[in-house]
């Protein structure tokens, strides 16, 4: 092995691949940041570019768009409330209000830091662990798919805290947005309203957009310059970075969370979105500052995001090893893949090891160039919120609608997003959480589906669930989640009336 | 002050970049805003788009995008493969007829889009509605077991199973798709009580079948062949109209096991039927090029896709057979 590393060396350290790498982090990074473009995208418009490279820098290429996008959506989920991509809707959480707070220039840095060890953490372990891990993830199976995806789920009771109805009913409203289209087991279409659009389903991009750019612009449509207090007394910005006691702190958040994205991210199907929710969950309740969590506590931000960029180096496990994507990012790789006339499955590594370790070692460099391309760049970031909200909003607006339209070249998605940004403003201003709706959008279509595959391999019987050692573990997370939060409730309204 | 200029430049720079995509956009789409001006003297004259209703990295796709690549040098122009996908690749198809017909924007089809999928499906397209170009591949699907984890050695063992106990299978398309039709119709037509599980993807299959998950799964050659080299998985019989050569032997087809039903998968390139003559003609003589690139040959081999390079009655007359078919095989099973 330790010989195939180092002619993976050899093959990574050319002018061409480390080019790459650089070129593909500073556009994923600002691709990723735009709300309604998304890393997926960067990839699909590179692919033609890289017919014509060597194997190693195209996948690379790809690789620094993957990587940057993910840690490039938590800039504007941090500074504007806006995820740029479906994985960084975590951060906003803590992420916002740290700005609202003037801290934006340390959350900007704590995702930084957060996204790089995340990263080369989760790199190492593709490097070192990639074939033992799969050995694992290969024997889960529906039954283990629908377990994760309730556990995913169960995080509604702690982020509603005392609104728990309305956060499950906010839940179901995004389960519901989940099975619109086409039911792939049996093909039925499921409210389409006859529309033949909707019968492929609502595309996630289309979703996220509408639920938070669209409707945040719609909720600043009051906005007055003029008696804008924070405009008038020119809110400074803290330079302030993050402390040595502060990186300290977050660091046992960080490593948990990266645990967590790089078991989630091996597991197909999933993604870097659910396993920031389900880090941020975590931490939260092993934090003592857990109460703190959504008020801009820095290990909040720390937790989502090196859970996302977690998923980045483990997302490649089962793509490399038996050729199934872990998310959406991955699936448009194995086409990279495919292009450079590599089929991704077991023979991979047989077949071209010193491209696979090229590549392999190569994630490691894309994430140490992430961090100091970061660095050098994070100062400009903040500035972002010194542009007038006035202008923002219309260049947002512009970038959403140029998303939700390019995600399928049509006018009716960018409609759709509209008509869900404007029901997610009237959801907002009725108290619901916005949260709740999209981890329901993200995980209603595969709870259902593995559900379902589950009851077939099963003859019907529940006992599938729990007669799996794994499936029985994240049962047992998910509920014991779920009672932890009503122990919490019930010691916390305790505490009220006495 | 200073920070005043950094953020003008960054404004500066933000519209630079809506500009810059904002322009890409509308090249992009200029294909589909050209209209047919009576024959296709001036062709070709800019760019043209191959619509894959599937997502990127399945099979139709990255062929696409070879032939794409390939056939751009030809054409003068650049040629983009676009994704439109969604509603088992009817949406995809409805755009493709819905296009100019100009001569600009191209289709990858294949059979069950005509002879299935609007059976179960509301679909604005017909077959009149396109003309074949070319054929692209043709698929065999085959039945795997996993003889490590389960006594399923031979399709004879599957049939004695079935008599017993309900069978399983793993296959990557739901009811309305040509896998679950043709297996459905085989399995009724043993007698034999069969339910699928509908999975994502091959790889997904193949896994589920390798772990020993489901004791079978529908696939296609050569995705399975590592499995079957380290034994974990084995084709015991193909829906191939034709007995199968695979590096591991000759595979059977149902008819062996007196079953009337036979599958092939295949995908082509296909253009609105609205698109004069000569445009069509032209793209025959491209494709031609194409398919005689060493490039396009040995990328095709490497993959191990069987190219199927038949011409347009070809393909029509194939997809016509697969319509009477595909209609016994739906009522047989209903």
């Amino acid at each position: 092995m330790i010989e195939y590393i180092i002619a993976g060396f050899s093959a990574l350290l050319t002018f061409e691949s480390l080019l790459a790498i650089i070129i593909g982090l500073v556009c994923g990074i600002v691709i990723g940041a735009i709300p309604g473009l998304t890393a997926d995208l960067a990839i699909i418009l590179c692919l033609p570019i890289t017919y014509s490279m060597d194997p190693v820098p195209a996948i690379l290429l790809c690789l620094g768009l993957y990587c940057g996008g993910t840690y490039g959506g938590s800039i504007t989920a941090i500074l504007i409330n806006t995820p740029g991509t479906p994985a960084n809707a975590a951060t906003m959480l803590d992420g916002y209000p740290m700005t609202k707070k003037g801290k934006a220039f340390k959350a900007l840095t704590m995702a930084l830091y957060a996204s790089f060890v995340g990263g080369i953490i989760s790199a190492l372990i593709l490097l070192f662990a990639a074939p033992n891990i799969a050995k694992i993830t290969m024997h889960f199976g529906p039954p283990e798919y629908f377990s994760i995806a309730i556990f995913g789920l169960s995080i509604i009771a702690s982020i509603s805290n005392k609104n728990i109805i309305k956060g499950l009913i906010g839940g179901i409203v995004g389960i519901f947005v989940a099975i619109i289209g086409q039911d792939s087991v049996s093909g039925v279409v499921r409210f389409t309203f006859g529309s033949s659009k909707l019968a492929g389903g609502i595309p996630l991009i289309v979703t996220l957009v509408g639920l938070f750019a669209l409707a945040e612009l719609i909720s600043k449509a009051d906005y007055r310059p003029n008696e804008d207090m924070s405009r008038k007394t020119k809110l400074k910005i803290d330079r302030e970075t993050v402390s040595f006691g502060e990186f300290k702190r977050c660091i046992k958040a960080m490593l948990v969370s990266t645990g967590i994205g790089t078991i989630v991210g091996a597991t197909p199907g999933t993604g870097g979105g659910i396993a920031a929710f389900i880090s941020y969950d975590q931490t939260k309740k092993m934090s003592k500052r857990g109460d703190e969590f959504g008020t801009g506590e820095i290990e909040g931000v720390a937790a989502s995001e090196s859970a996302n960029n977690a998923t980045t180096g483990s997302t490649l496990i089962p793509l490399l090893t038996l050729g199934i994507p872990g998310d959406g990012c991955t699936a448009i790789l194995l086409g990279a893949l495919m292009l450079q006339g590599m089929v991704p499955g077991p023979s991979l590594f047989k077949d071209f090891p010193d491209t696979i370790y090229a590549i392999m070692v190569g994630l490691l460099f894309v994430n140490i160039f992430m961090l100091i391309i970061g660095k050098l760049f994070t100062r400009y970031y903040v500035n972002i919120t010194r542009i007038p909200y006035e202008l923002m909003s219309a260049i947002i607006v512009i970038y959403c609608v140029a998303g939700t339209f390019s995600s399928e070249a049509s006018t009716f998605h960018v409609l759709v997003s509209i008509i869900i940004g404007i029901v997610s403003f009237i959801l907002r201003k009725l108290d619901f959480g916005v949260v709740p709706i999209i981890l329901g959008v993200v995980l209603g279509s595969l709870v259902e589906l593995n559900f379902r595959r589950s009851m077939v391999l099963s003859n019907n019987s529940m006992s599938i669930f729990i007669s799996r050692p794994f499936s029985l573990i994240f049962l047992l997370l998910a509920a014991f989640s779920v009672v932890f939060f009503f122990y919490k409730l019930i010691k916390s309204g305790k505490k009220e009336t006495t | 002050m200073k920070s005043k200029r950094v953020l003008s430049a960054m404004l500066v720079m933000t519209i630079m970049c809506y500009l810059v995509s904002g322009c890409g956009k509308s090249e992009q789409s200029g294909s589909k805003d050209g209209t047919a001006k009576g024959g296709g003297g001036n062709f070709p004259a800019k760019q043209a788009t191959i619509i894959c209703p599937w997502g990127v990295g399945g099979g139709a796709d990255v062929i696409a995008r070879k032939i794409a690549q390939v056939a751009e040098e030809h054409l003068g122009y650049p040629i983009i493969v676009e994704n439109h996908t969604g509603a088992s690749g009817t949406i995809g198809m409805n755009d493709a007829a819905k296009a100019p017909a100009d001569g600009y924007t191209l289709v990858t089809a294949n059979g069950p889009l005509f002879s299935l999928t609007p059976k179960f499906l509301d679909v604005n397209y017909e077959l009149s509605d396109f003309t074949f170009l070319r054929g692209m591949r043709t698929v065999a699907l085959m039945i795997i077991t996993n003889p490590q984890k389960t006594d399923l050695k031979t399709f004879d063992d599957v049939i004695e199973y079935g008599k017993s106990e309900k069978i399983k299978y793993a296959t990557s398309s739901g009811p309305g798709g040509d896998q679950y039709v043709v297996a459905s119709a085989a399995f009724k037509s043993l007698g034999i009580d069969a339910e699928p599980v509908v999975f994502e993807s091959q790889a997904e299959v193949l896994n589920a079948v390798v772990s020993g998950q489901v004791m079978m799964g529908l696939a296609t050659p050569p995705a399975y062949y590592d499995f079957e080299e380290e034994g974990t998985a084995k084709a015991v019989a193909t829906f191939y109209p034709e007995p199968v050569e695979t590096p591991f032997g000759v595979i059977e087809t149902m008819k062996n096991w007196g079953v009337d039903v036979e599958f092939a998968g295949m995908d082509c390139l296909a253009i609105s039927s609205e698109v004069p003559e000569d445009v069509i003609k032209k793209w025959e003589e491209i494709l031609t090029k194409v398919y005689k690139d060493e490039e396009f040959i040995s990328y095709m081999e490497e993959m191990g896709f069987p190219v199927w390079d038949a011409d347009s009655t070809e393909v029509q007359n194939f997809v016509e057979k697969q319509m009477d078919s595909m209609d016994d095989y739906v009522e047989l099973i209903k």
